[in-house]
Formats: C-alpha cells, structure tokens, sequence
C-alpha cells in the first residue's frame, strides 16, 4: 500500500499503549507547534530549566555540599556568592533545580495519571460509576489541601518523594472534572458509537478513541500542575516542613531566612531562588495558559 | 435608500416606506405588469467583472475565485449555486470586502459608481449594512447571546448614526412585525429563546433595518432540517417582496434555488459556468456541469457527477470541469470563454445536449468508464441530428462557459 | 420468509430532570421489519425519535417496552457467537461525516483495526482493504490521511467501508445523506443502491427528504406523534 511510513497495528493492549504514547508525543509536538510569541518565551525558558536539571553536574561549577568560606558576596570564583556554610549558591541553585523540578513533575505525573483515568472512567460509562467517582472527586476538592500536606508532613517528615506522591493523590480533581467533561463530549461522538456498534473492546475505544481526542486537554493541565505543586513545595520547605536533606528552592530560601540571610540582606542567598520559582512558574503558566486557549478555539470553531 | 421609488424620503420613512404595502399614495403599488418588471430588472446595481480571489495557503496558492463575473440588477434574487468549496462564500466576502488578510483580490465590483475593491476601509464601513447587507450561515452564532432581540436589531440603526436607542427599537418592531414576529414582549426577549427558524427572522430583521439595496444570504438553510429550511425560504422571499431590495442567495442546494430566484448563476472551483434564468436553466441547462449537477438531485434521478471535485491548489487546466465532463473534446484542454447565447443558437445546442444525452444515458447507469462515453459524445455527431424545438421565449440573457458553445 | 431484524411494539419514553420527573413518550408500539434486499424508509419531523428508532434496531439503546428480534430471537436473550452474529450481521452508519470516523487515526489505521477485530490474517489486509476501497469507489492513496483530509463524502464512504467490512446484512442509516452537498448525496446514495443490488444488503433508511425515499425506498413509514404511519 501507498503507505511507506505508517506502522500495522492489531488491537493488543500493548499496541493501544504504544499508539497512545506516540499520539501523546504527536499532541505534545503539534502543541509546541501552534505556541505564539509569548509562549515562545515560555518554552526556551521551560527547556532552559530541564537542561539544567538533567545535566546538574555538568553545569555547577562545585559540589552543592563543599564548603568554602561562608558568605562571600558575587564574585568571580563564586558568581552568586556562597551561604553560611561556605556552600556555593549558584551549584546549590542548579541541584535545587533538580530537586525541585522532581517533586514538580512527580506530583504533576500522579495528579494527572490519577485524574486522567478517573475523568475517562466516569465520563465513559456514566451512570454509577460516574456518580461514585465524582463524588469521591468533591470529597478530594473539599479537603484543605495545603493545610493538610502541612499537617501531614509535619507528622510524617516525610522525604520529598513523599511531599510530592502526597501533592499528586491531592491535586489529581480539577484535571479529572476537565477530563470527564471532555469524555462526555467525545464519547457522543459517532466515531464512538460506530466503533460501539462494530463491536470493540471497551479498552480499545477508551485507548485509541477517546483518550488520543481528551490529550489536549490534559497537556495544560498537566503543565499547570507542575507550576502548582512546585509552589507547594516551596512554601512546605519555606515552613521549615521539607525534607531538609535535599535542596530544593523552597529549602534554599528557607535556610537563608533561618540563618539570617535576610535580616543581614545577603540577597544574593534567597533572591536567586525565588526569582527561578517565579521564572519556571511563569514558562509553565505561559505554556499551559496558550495551549488552554488554543484548546477553547478549537471549541469555537468546531 | 430606493431611488426607484422613493426619491428623497428621510432615513426613517424609508424603512416604512420599503416595508410597507403602500399606505402613501406617491408610492406606486408593486410592479403591474411584465413592462414594469422588465424595467426595474434592467438597472444594474451590482456589477462583478472579472473578479479574482487567491489565498496563500501553506499547501500552495488556492484560487477561490476566478474572473467570476456577473451583476445583480434592482429587485431580483440572483441565486450563486456550487458545491461546497467552490467559492460562493468568497464572492460573498470580496463584495463586503470581508477577506481575511492572506487573500488577495483583482477586478471590478462596481457598485453605486465606484469600485468597492478600491475603497478604504472607513468608507467600506458605511456600506456594509447600511447599502449591502450580509446574513450569515449560521444565527446563532451571529447573534450575540446577552443582547437582547430588541437592541440587537435597533444596534443597526444607531452604529451608523441614524436614529436615537428608543426611536430605533420602535422600528425594530415594526420591522419584526412585518416579518410576522409581533409580539412586543419578543424584543426583550434574548437568542437563546428563540428557535432557529425566529433566530433566523432576527437576522433578517437587521438586515432589512437600514433598508440596503442589495442583501446577501450565505447559506440560509445549511443545518435546517427541512420543514425550517422551506420556513427560512419564506421569510426570504418576503423579506426581499417587503424591502425591494435585491437579494444575492447562496447555497449549495439547487432544489432551494427553484423556488425563489429569478436568476441563477452555477459556480464550479472558482468560476462562474452559466448564468441565466431560473426557470430556464432549471428546465434546460446548456452547460454540462449544470446539467449533471441537476441529475444529482433526487427528483431527477440521483445521478452522480463522475470522478471527484478538483482540488482548489491544483485544479485542472482548460475548462476545469474536463476530467468530468461526457463531452469534453479536444479543445476543452484550453479555457472556453464567457459566451453569451442568443435565443436561437442555445434552442438548438439544447437539442445537441439532449441528443448526447440520450445516447450516454444507458451508459451512465452501467457506469463505464467517461473516456469511451465522450468519444461517442463527439460534437460533429451530435451537431448532425440538431433540431429546432420550441422553448418558449427565454426570459432573459444566457451566458455559458463551455466549448460546446 | 423471517424478517433478518424486527423491531416488535417498541417504545421509548425519555426521562430527565431530577429524580427523573419528566417523562416524554417519545414514541408507542412501532413494529417495523427489515429483510435482506430490501429498503424501508423511515421520515418524520425533526425530533419525532427517528434516530431513537434507529439505535434501538441497532442495539445502541434499549427500548422502554418491546423488543428487538433479530431473526426471531429476542437480541437480549442472546449470548456468545449468536450475539456477535448479531452485532456483525446489524450495522449502523452515521449522521455526521466528519464525526463518524476519530480524527486521530489515519483512515488506514481506522480500516485496519476493524480487520484486526475480525481476526484476519496480516498478510491478507493490503488485499482486503484495497477490494472494500474498490466496493465503495475510493483510490488507495488517501490511506495515508486523516479524516479532516477527505471531502464529507469521501468520511462517510470510509464509514460505510469499514462497516461492509464485517459482512452486514442490514444496515441502519440515520440520515447518511442530509449533510452532504446534493452532488456528494447522489454518489453515496447510488453507491448503496449498488451494494444492496451486489450484496443483497437491507437497510433502514432515515431521512426527512420525500424525494429521496421516492428514489431509494421499497417501503415508506412516517413517525407521526409517536405512531408509526405506512405510506405506500
Ligand atoms: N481564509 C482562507 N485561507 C485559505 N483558503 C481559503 C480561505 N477561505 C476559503 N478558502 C478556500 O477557498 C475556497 C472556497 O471557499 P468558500 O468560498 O468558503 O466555499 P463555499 O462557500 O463555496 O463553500 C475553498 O477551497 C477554501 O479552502
Ligand atoms: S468546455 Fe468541454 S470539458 Fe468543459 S464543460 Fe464544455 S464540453 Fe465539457
Ligand atoms: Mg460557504
């Protein structure tokens, strides 16, 4: 047949994976694709960020934990300074990335994987499902939920991998509301039905049906997620809550307040920090904000 | 306003005066007889010559519109029937000057002495609505949902400055009411408690406000089921028998065409293949293409156009009805022209295409391949068994753009 | 001769609201048969529950009261192959053309996973695909596309194929026609007078145009204030 590139697929669950994952990859380029001037901006900052944290070692200059005379100012061996410790700040800044980004997208990942399956499970089959699943949706939305990752860390002390599978099981209910008003749509759709009445699989019509045609809501979402839990985090370890054996940014601004960093405006220790927490946060929101209106033209349009 | 017969009425009483069944005696009651009719017909206020559209598109240059050339004369409805995408729309926005920024247009759209491709845009502004007015395909998506009926449709008066809010909700209803929507209360009343056949009224109401001379319907029946659709083309043909304007009605369906325009103009990829009387070409179609256009309607068969629609960024060269057509002959590879057909010559090309017609028609049906079907089809053949038959008189000029001609 | 699917004094009444308040009859007692080669229409204003018709016969909605046969046999009752005879045997094809087939998947991939539904062997999917593409009129190479790619006419022929696909016998089509354009209507609807002439196919047709049943039709049936109306 005339098609050179295209690959046969059967209806093995695998397959329905796979062809899920490169509609996920397809989504994720078509998305970047249509990104406007802003947005631009937003994603060279977005890459910016996970080059560093993927090749933390490779950037900083020094090992975070080596310790040099503290409190130097910027200068010419250490460009941001160092803190109390004689810790160099600009290495510390570069693995906080790394940490922080982790906890981000962890959350991010659960409170999508959770949600996604949730919204697709309720919407699909409707009726009691739907009814038991959202209701379990407003239970989640009406826990507090900073408060209680507050309380919970500070009972548990948890690691940051904890901090961010906890965030994930909170944050998993506006992405499920999205996606289950999504579904709804889709599945009213006759592609569906007419796959209904050939006589497929529900796996294969939730698989290769509706979640390829749901993924464009879920990307933004998934995006803005990261930006909230990194937030969180920060604001955890800004309490002191955090796990105090990574750097995280949250942490670094933390110890500069607890060691006086701000009192004695050693600025060049918290402000770095912070001005990458509002950096990512902004590439993130500025992503996911275009792709969400993107998402509603569509909608017009169609 | 309507010079034909209100000669210097102020912009209120114009409005009354283009709806109402004539309660002011200067006003001489609607057309008598064919004379009169004849008459008014014969003023053109419309005049496309040579009209070209072109998008740049990343799949390449799409030409929407192709030395499209015809004119709306007082009083009629002209009907622009094509398949979808053959560029109806596009006439429609080149005459708004409503094309989107990657368009680009050549030719002449004359209209009141001056040349509309060349106006600026201020200028543009004071002619759309209020000298041309356009109703779009779809009312409820042209509505403003939070705005009431009311103020929707008194909003056309006050943009162009000419009357107050109250004075011109006033004639909101009066206008509503002539299009059978009486009820005051109706005007407080918002989009969304319409049904679409009333939606539909409302944009017709607008419309009619600033009583235009020329009203062009893109597609005022795509998405009705069919009891709205025969609805929507009674308030069409009101709406143009109660303003006396002219009315340029697009659609794609040949069937809506029949009950209400009296000239037709068929549209194929971009260019205009024959205009005429409605009631003419409708009972004898001189150009093939509407002549298989026709076959594909129901009541006449349901016979499909061979092949498919050309693409709009390649289309064929010549006549790019060719690949198609069951009597393309050799010299249908370079473009016919426009021809205007005189009453004699198109009675006996008629019995030419009904004569090509007959002898194909079984073959149709047995679906061989059109290559062997045109070479039976050869024109000296055909020309031999001419006859002249008797058509009646035409009711008005015939153009076709066809080699046959 | 036993009528292939027959709906048997079906009705439907919608509820809604909360607490399921509303009750509309949308329609009572309708017995309609469909046979194998034959073409009952079936017309009726908008809203009067045609397609609620149709999806019952198709098994994509159950009725409220009476039921559904399909070769006699009441389709709740059946179970394993008989119920996949069923489904197989009974297909629907849909309104919308740009709707009816995901715009995700290239009309290949579309065509093929029917084929991988129905167990065929891989080495014989290129021939497969290529003679249904033949049977509805379409060249190979819009395989590679998408259905935002292909004309209206075009999607609801690639619908059709990969419904003939599973060797139906009757076909229920909820207005296949009445968003095309007249041009692209004449093609489907004599693609499907042909099919029905090569495979003997029965169809239930639902449409609003009196001219198309006029052209299509063995046998016309109005649904007027929920009852069922034969005319002619
Ligand atoms: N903004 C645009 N950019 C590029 N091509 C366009 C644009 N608008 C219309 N076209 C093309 O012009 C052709 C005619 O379109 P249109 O006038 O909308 O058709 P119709 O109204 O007859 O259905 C189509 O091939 C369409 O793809
Ligand atoms: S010019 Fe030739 S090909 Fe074109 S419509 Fe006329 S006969 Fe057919
Ligand atoms: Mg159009």
């Amino acid at each position: 047949m005339s098609c050179k590139n295209s690959r046969r697929r059967n209806a093995g669950l695998s397959n329905m994976i796979g062809s899920t994952i490169r509609s996920m990859i397809g989504s994720m380029s078509e998305s970047i694709g249509a990104l406007s001037g802003s947005s631009k901006i937003g994603l060279a900052l977005f890459v910016l960020f996970l080059i560093v944290a993927v090749f933390a070692g490779a950037v900083a200059p020094y090992d975070p934990w080596l310790r040099f005379s503290p409190f130097m100012p910027p200068g010419f061996a250490h460009p941001l300074g160092t803190n109390d410790l004689g810790n160099d700040i600009l290495s510390e800044l570069i693995f906080g990335t790394r940490v922080s980004l982790i906890v981000g997208f962890g959350a991010a990942f659960m409170a999508t994987i959770i949600g996604s399956v949730v919204g697709l499970l309720s919407g699909y089959f409707r009726g009691l499902a739907d009814e038991l699943l959202m209701g379990l949706t407003d239970v989640f939305l009406m826990i507090p939920q900073i408060p209680l990752i507050i309380v919970l860390a500070a009972f548990l002390r948890p690691s940051f991998w904890m901090t961010a599978l906890l965030m994930g099981c909170l944050w998993w209910t506006s992405t499920a509301r999205v996606v289950r008003s999504r579904t709804l749509q889709v599945r009213e759709m006759s592609y569906v039905e007419s796959a209904t009445s050939l006589g497929f699989s529900h796996a294969h019509i939730i698989f290769t049906d509706v979640l390829p045609n749901v993924l464009h809501v879920i990307m933004p979402k998934f995006l803005l997620a990261i930006a909230s839990a990194l937030i969180a985090e920060a604001s955890i370890s800004f309490l002191g809550l955090g796990d105090p054996t990574m750097k995280s940014w949250g942490m670094m601004i933390n110890f500069a307040f607890t060691r006086g960093g701000f009192i004695n405006g050693y600025w060049w220790w918290y402000l770095p920090p912070g001005l990458c927490i509002t950096l990512f946060v902004l590439s993130v929101v500025l992503m996911g904000s275009s792709l969400e209106d993107r998402e509603e033209e569509s909608r017009v349009a169609q | 306003m309507i010079p034909l017969t209100t000669p210097a009425v102020p912009a209120d009483s114009a409005i009354l005066a283009a709806l109402a069944i004539p309660a002011v005696s200067d006003i001489p009651a609607a057309p008598a007889g064919p004379e009169i009719r004849k008459k008014i017909q014969k003023t053109k206020i419309l005049q496309l010559s040579g009209l070209s559209v072109q998008f740049e598109t990343s799949l390449g240059r799409v030409q929407a519109a192709d030395n499209v050339s015809f004119e709306i004369f007082e009083n009629e409805t002209l009907a622009l029937v094509g398949e979808t995408g053959c560029g109806k729309s596009v006439v429609a926005s080149a005459i708004m000057q409503l094309l989107p920024k990657n368009a680009k247009s050549k030719g002449n759209i004359e209209f009141g002495g001056r040349n509309l491709l060349d106006l600026g845009e201020e200028e543009m502004a004071g002619v759309r609505g209020a000298e041309i007015a356009i109703i779009f395909q779809n009312p409820s998506l042209s509505l403003n949902p939070v705005v009431t009926i009311g103020d929707q449709i008194a909003e056309m008066l006050q943009v162009h400055g000419k009357a107050g809010r109250s004075q011109s909700i006033e004639k909101a209803a009066g206008v509503l009411q002539r299009l059978g929507l009486g009820e005051r209360s109706l005007l407080k009343m918002y989009p969304f408690q319409f049904s679409g056949g009333m939606n539909q009224r409302v944009m017709i109401a607008s419309a009619l406000m600033l009583s235009p001379r020329i009203i062009i319907a893109d597609e005022p029946t795509k998405g009705l089921d069919s009891a709205t659709a025969a609805g929507t083309v009674q308030e069409m043909k009101k709406m143009k028998d109660l303003s006396g304007a002219s009315l340029l009605l697009i659609t794609h369906d040949p069937a809506l065409v029949e009950s209400i325009a009296d000239r037709v103009a068929v549209m194929y990829c971009g260019e205009v293949l024959e205009i005429g009387p409605c009631r003419d070409v409708f009972q004898k179609p001189l150009h093939p293409y509407t002549k298989a256009l026709l076959d594909c309607l129901p009541e006449r068969g349901l016979h499909p156009i061979p092949g498919a629609s050309p693409s709009m960024t390649n289309p064929p060269q010549g006549c790019k009805f060719h690949p198609r057509c069951p009597m393309r002959c050799t010299k249908c590879s370079q473009s016919p022209l426009m021809k205007r057909m005189k009453r004699t010559e198109w009675m006996t090309q008629v019995e030419l295409v009904e004569r090509v017609e007959r002898t194909t028609q079984a073959e149709r049906e047995e679906r061989t391949t059109q290559v062997e079907w045109v070479e039976r089809a050869t024109q000296v053949e055909c020309v031999e068994r001419m006859k002249t038959v008797d058509l009646g008189t035409p009711s008005g000029e015939r153009w076709v753009k066809c080699w046959l001609y | 001769m036993l009528a292939v699917l027959k709906a048997e004094n079906v009705s439907k009444v919608r509820e809604s609201g909360i607490f399921r308040k509303t009750r509309r009859e949308i329609f009572q007692n309708i017995t309609l048969e469909l046979e194998e080669g034959k073409t009952v229409g079936l017309m009726g204003d908008s809203g009067s529950g045609k397609t609620t018709v149709a999806r019952i016969m198709a098994g994509l909605e159950k009725p409220s009261a009476g039921r559904v046969l399909f070769q006699g046999r009441d389709i709740d009752s059946l179970h394993g192959k008989e119920f996949w005879d069923y489904k197989r045997s009974v297909q629907m094809v849909f309104q919308d053309p740009e709707g009816s087939l995901n715009p995700r998947k290239s009309i290949e991939r579309s065509i093929n996973e029917v084929l991988g539904l129905l167990r065929v062997p891989k080495r014989e999917w290129q021939e497969r695909t290529l003679d249904i593409l033949h049977t509805v009129g379409l060249s190979e190479e819009l395989l590679c596309r998408y259905p935002g790619q292909v004309s209206g006419g075009q999607n609801q022929r690639i619908a059709l194929a990969r419904v003939l696909l599973l060797e139906p016998r009757v076909m229920i089509l909820d207005e296949p026609t009445s968003a095309l354009d007249v041009s692209v209507q004449a093609h489907v609807l004599s693609l499907l007078r042909e099919l029905q002439k090569k495979l003997g196919l029965g169809y239930l047709l639902v449409s609003h145009q009196p001219e198309v049943m006029r052209n299509m039709a063995h046998e016309v049936f109005v649904l007027k204030n929920g009852c069922l109306v034969e005319s002619g």
